[in-house]
């Protein structure tokens, strides 16, 4: 589904990613773990697209297409989906309009009529249900003053809307309390499916209890330098990091 | 030079005006005296050029054609009413006061309203006792504003409404002003609202022409609320060429009344709206809230004075300019806190979006405060869309050109939160989406 091959990226001339390699295939889940500052976020805005990075060398391919020569709505379109560490407030812009346009956007793209305004209701009360959203969230405006776990929900609800084929979460554990990342996390496992993957970036292990990677990867300096089952994220837990950055001196 | 200009121009008006003598012969005699020195005043000030600081970005002169005969009175080619085609906002309301090319049509009027009295200016002119008599012109700037003075001299129509005592009015008033006239004409249609104590009433106001020639279009809205009354009252201008608007808005507020004003205009080659509030009483509210969304080569120009004389009272001003073309803006927004008015909250806010690089936009709050123990701010930005915003909506599949316009309907309703009739706010939010091209 996803092959990034060798992936040097720089933002303002200072290096970011260097030499990253991942290849995601459908119906795995990948986390990615690592310290701070070794691009993790980075890596998540540059497959939605954000402007602003440098792609120095390397590829990424998207069901072998080229995805750095397509803007982020083709992106979406073609099924990335990026769940933000901040997601953004848009006043003004209710979730009900921003969804019905994403969600009919979607299925322009894939040549089926737009959806019936009952239906599309309909179906946003499924899907928050999901994520024990309430109701009246969809006449609010998109994120507006709504918590730090209120706004993750709603990134779940959003993937849950338009059921992508790539999820990347970054940092979603991020400032959800324990009941908060149960729903959340619940959520994203009902949208697990042999079809679909997840890239799962975090620091902490606990968001690893619920969502079970196939695959732990950690990142330094730019690029993955271990990866390993779900074990690894044990051990990174009970040790830190240092460990790690110890294993590599001796090779620098 | 500019001075015979000026002589020569007013010549002209004094001219035109003798021959609606006549006219003037039934009215009132205590009106007539008013008009009399309205005209005295306008022969003195004459139309306003862009020397005059009031008026730097806005020629008005450019909708009068001083060579030709122009026709000062109020009349219509157009007699039968119920064949004009008539864009309603609201095609279910039942209470309309409908003005064509200046004149109150009874026809198409609803002339009972419960716990209203509606009448046409005409008749309030030449009815020796009415409600009106007292308070025309009475806060009118008419000694020193020509256009006031030239409304005042010349209107010999339009509608008169009280709204009783305690009496609360459930559905909208919709005021159509329509101009058809295809004669070169200047129109000064005169309305009167008075809002007797405790007295609720919400109006929607558009202005909508049909006219092919140059038309001068320039009315004066005088509202008297009275204390305890609300009043909400927004104003819809959607022109097509060949008109010239202004509109002159006085309002009176007394102890603990609320008036709204939303103010939305989504084109027009000249609109200038003056819009003028004086406090007479405590713990008075004022909202204004404007939203201008232009492009082309269309001017709008909003000029909004709160007078706070009294203490104890808020005002709260929230006017927006989108502006793409060549669009022109401009925004004048004073706010005079007097010596009395201690406790004075004021607050005012312009926020504003130049979609396309030679879009023009002259904003200038002006705050006067001569009391110390007040609050009062003003804010005015000037800005590009969001970035982050953006890229949220793109990383969801829309296209970037309908995410900006997202946005930009986004930034534009957040004026209309001031509407309390939710049904008028979804019938100006449609004409906004129509006006941008999205769907909503």
């Amino acid at each position: 589904m996803l092959k990034i091959n060798n992936l040097h990226v720089s933002i303002d001339n200072k290096k970011i990613l260097n030499g990253f390699s991942l290849e995601v295939n459908a119906g795995e889940v990948h986390a990615i773990m690592g310290p701070n500052g070794t691009g993790k976020s980075t890596l998540a805005n540059i497959l939605a697209g954000k402007e602003g990075y440098e792609i120095e060398e390397g590829s990424i391919t998207f069901f072998g297409n080229d995805l750095l020569e397509m803007p982020p709505h083709e992106r979406a379109l073609a099924g990335v989906f990026l769940a933000f560490q901040y997601p953004i407030e848009i006043p003004g812009v209710s979730n009900a309009n921003f969804l019905k346009a994403a969600v009919n956007e979607k299925r322009k793209y894939e040549g089926l009529e737009l959806m019936p305004a009952n239906d599309l209701l309909k179906m946003m009360r499924e899907k928050m249900a999901l994520v024990e959203m309430k109701s009246d969230f969809i006449s609010r405006s998109v994120n507006e003053g709504f918590s730090g776990g209120e706004k993750k929900k709603n990134e779940i609800f959003q993937m849950a809307m338009l059921e992508p084929k790539l999820c990347i979460m970054d940092e979603t554990d991020s400032g959800l309390d324990i009941d908060a990342l149960r729903v959340v996390s619940n959520g994203v496992n009902l949208l697990k499916n042999e079809n679909n993957a997840f890239v799962v970036i975090t620091h902490y292990q606990r968001l690893l209890d619920y969502i079970i990677p196939d695959f732990v990867h950690v990142m330094y300096g730019g690029k993955i330098v271990k990866s390993g089952d779900k074990t690894l994220a044990y051990e990174l837990e009970e040790k830190g990091y240092d460990w790690i950055k110890a294993e590599l001196e001796p090779a620098i | 030079m500019e001075l015979t200009a000026v002589n020569r121009e007013i010549e002209w008006f004094e001219k035109e005006f003798s021959k609606l003598s006549d006219l003037y012969n039934s009215q009132n005699p205590s009106i007539r005296a008013i008009k009399h020195e309205a005209f005295e005043a306008f022969s003195k000030l004459g139309f306003p050029s862009m020397k005059h600081e009031e008026w730097k970005y806005t020629h008005i002169k450019k909708g009068i054609d001083f060579n030709s005969e122009i026709n000062l009175n109020n009349t219509s080619q157009n007699t039968d009413y119920k064949k004009l085609k008539i864009d309603y906002l609201n095609k279910n309301l039942n209470n309309k006061i409908v003005i064509i090319d200046g004149n109150f049509i009874e026809e198409l009027s609803t002339l009972k309203i419960n716990g209203t009295e509606i009448q046409s200016t005409k008749s309030a002119f030449a009815s020796q006792n009415h409600f009106l008599t007292e308070q025309f012109g009475s806060f009118t700037n008419y000694k020193t504003d020509a256009l006031a003075a030239l409304n005042l001299a010349i209107c010999n129509d339009g509608f008169c409404i009280k709204i009783n005592k305690n009496s609360i009015i459930e559905d909208t008033i919709e005021i159509i002003e329509l101009i058809t006239n295809d004669a070169p004409s200047i129109l000064n249609p005169f309305h009167f609202l008075n809002i007797e104590e405790g007295a609720q009433v919400t109006f929607s106001h558009t202005l909508i022409n049909q006219n092919t020639n140059k038309t001068f279009y320039n009315s004066l809205f005088q509202f008297y609320q009275s204390a305890h009354s609300i009043c909400n009252f927004t104003s819809l201008q959607n022109l097509n060429k060949e008109l010239y608007s202004v509109e002159n808005k006085f309002v009176i507020q007394n102890s603990k009344s609320k008036f709204t004003n939303n103010q939305i205009a989504l084109s027009g080659t000249l609109i200038r709206n003056n819009l003028s509030v004086r406090h007479e009483g405590q713990f008075i509210e004022t909202f204004l809230n404007g939203l201008i969304c232009l492009n082309g080569t269309d001017h709008v120009d909003n000029h909004t004075l709160v007078d706070h004389a009294k203490p104890n009272c808020y005002s709260n001003e929230n006017y927006r300019n989108i502006l793409d073309g060549k669009a022109h803006g401009v925004f004048n927004g004073k706010i005079i806190v007097r010596p009395d008015a201690q406790k004075t909250n004021a607050f005012q806010s312009n926020k504003n979006i130049l979609v396309s690089d030679d879009a023009v936009l002259n904003v200038k709050p002006q705050l006067e405060i001569f009391a110390d123990d007040v609050k009062c701010s003003h804010g005015c930005t000037s800005a590009q869309l969001d970035e982050k915003q953006l890229f949220y909506l793109e990383s969801r599949g829309i296209k970037k050109e309908i995410a900006l316009l997202m946005l930009i309907f986004a930034f534009a309703d957040e004026t209309l939160n001031g509407i309390n009739d939710l049904e008028l706010k979804e019938a100006i939010e449609q004409k906004i989406a129509q006006k941008l091209g999205i769907e909503i």
